[in-house]
């Protein structure tokens, strides 16, 4: 399988496609994402342990209503861990794609418009970031394409289909445990909640930190 | 047709797209215009489908309450008020809230999600209607795809009317934002 050159080129795409991306947005952001993206995840990794003790003694002391007694504070390290070996790898992963959106955020604010315009080191630095992604998210990916029979198998011209349909199914499977996991009652709330904050961040935006326009 | 979550999926993400291009602070005035009509449909509803009904007997004597025409007339009156409120806010001369908008990227990322909101809302409330009034609308033939996906099952559980128990809840952010309004 190793020998097609249907995936040699689609590998050039990918870097190149990768490698576009560095040369508009300049090497020194696409730098800055990978080498910190790069390091947190490496650090979630390395103090993966004391991030979840950490996680989960505050966590539970909050959840517990802040305890002041003895017995109180016994509870919180016998209360159920929030970060546990099961959900341990979902919740690191969480983490870095949080700090990954966050450092293109952060890139954007950081360095101007013009900064690092070098095509070559652009192209390059997006690539690095094409390989990290590689690694760390298209590997996740992999169950989507795994479901079913293999995607290299579909008859050309029908991967589209495929794709499209195990990505429905993919949701369904994943929507439908959000919504078996958590009460309908809940699921409002947290609905509720969601469309409060997001109004909430537009209007403050608009009108909270400094004197309007009109 | 189809199923219904593809289409509410698909009007939510062209509102996503309209967001990003109008910007969020003309966006917000949609917003409030929705959450208004949300609240005027709830309050009206028990008072003006009564008139509706014996208002269209008086013509077509043998029109009954209980019949699918029926469910098409309400669901067809509620969707074209929604929609003409919406449409107002856009073609004509806009709710002005002022401000100024947060330049990018943190000012193209909350107008993808004020549009992503509106969407909803709007996506939603169309949807509701149609669920309200058992999926009355056909084009050449076809309605709703039914029995609809275990997905839209749980989703037309989240519909916005069906968020609170009372429509009055989502006057919440309109009071937020005429009272940062008033200071600012």
């Amino acid at each position: 399988m190793l020998n097609q050159p249907e995936s040699l080129i689609s590998l050039f795409l990918y870097f190149a496609f990768f490698g576009l991306i560095g040369t508009r947005r300049g090497w020194k952001k696409e730098g800055f994402v990978f080498v910190l993206a790069l390091a947190s995840y490496w650090g979630l990794l390395q103090f993966q342990g004391r991030l979840a003790f950490l996680i989960n003694t505050v966590g539970n002391y909050v959840l517990l209503g802040f305890p002041s007694d003895q017995e109180g504070l016994l509870a919180v390290f016998q209360a159920p861990p929030l970060v546990s070996a099961t959900n341990r790898e979902t919740f690191i992963f969480l983490l870095w794609a949080v700090i990954l959106l966050g450092l293109y955020y952060v890139g954007d604010v950081i360095f101007k418009k013009n900064a690092g315009r070098s095509v070559s080191l652009g192209f390059l630095a997006g690539i690095a970031n094409g390989i990290l992604y590689l690694s760390l998210i298209a590997t996740r990916l992999i169950p989507i394409q795994d479901s079913g029979s293999a995607l290299t198998d579909a008859p050309p011209g029908t991967q589209l289909q495929q794709v499209i349909g195990r990505l429905q199914s993919f949701l369904n499977v994943q929507l439908a445990g959000f919504f078996a996991g958590i009460s309908r009652g809940e699921q409002r709330t947290l609905l509720l909640i969601t469309l409060f904050v997001i109004f909430g961040i537009a209007a403050f935006s608009l009108f909270g930190g400094r004197k309007s326009q009109a | 047709m189809g199923p219904i979550e593809t289409y509410f999926a698909t009007i939510a993400i062209v509102f996503v797209f309209i967001g990003i291009a109008r910007g969020y602070a003309k966006e917000i005035s949609t917003t409030v215009i929705i959450l208004v009509t949300i609240f005027l449909l709830d309050v009206i509803d028990s008072r003006l489908n009564p008139l509706l009904i014996s208002g269209v007997r008086r013509i077509f004597p043998g029109f009954s309450q209980t019949s699918s025409a029926s469910d098409l007339l309400l669901c067809s009156v509620y969707s074209i008020l929604f929609i003409g409120a919406v449409f107002a806010n856009y073609s004509g001369n806009s709710l002005n809230l002022g401000g100024r908008q947060a330049r990018p990227p943190a000012g193209t990322y909350i107008s993808a999600l004020v549009g992503l909101m509106n969407g909803y809302l709007f996506a939603g409330t169309l949807w509701f209607y149609q669920e309200l009034y058992n999926y009355p609308f056909k084009f050449f033939g076809r309605g709703i795809e039914q029995p609809l996906s275990p997905t839209a099952q749980a989703m037309v559980e989240l519909l916005p009317q069906k968020l609170a128990s009372n429509a009055g809840y989502l006057m919440i952010p309109i009071a937020l934002i005429l009272l940062l309004r008033a200071r600012g």
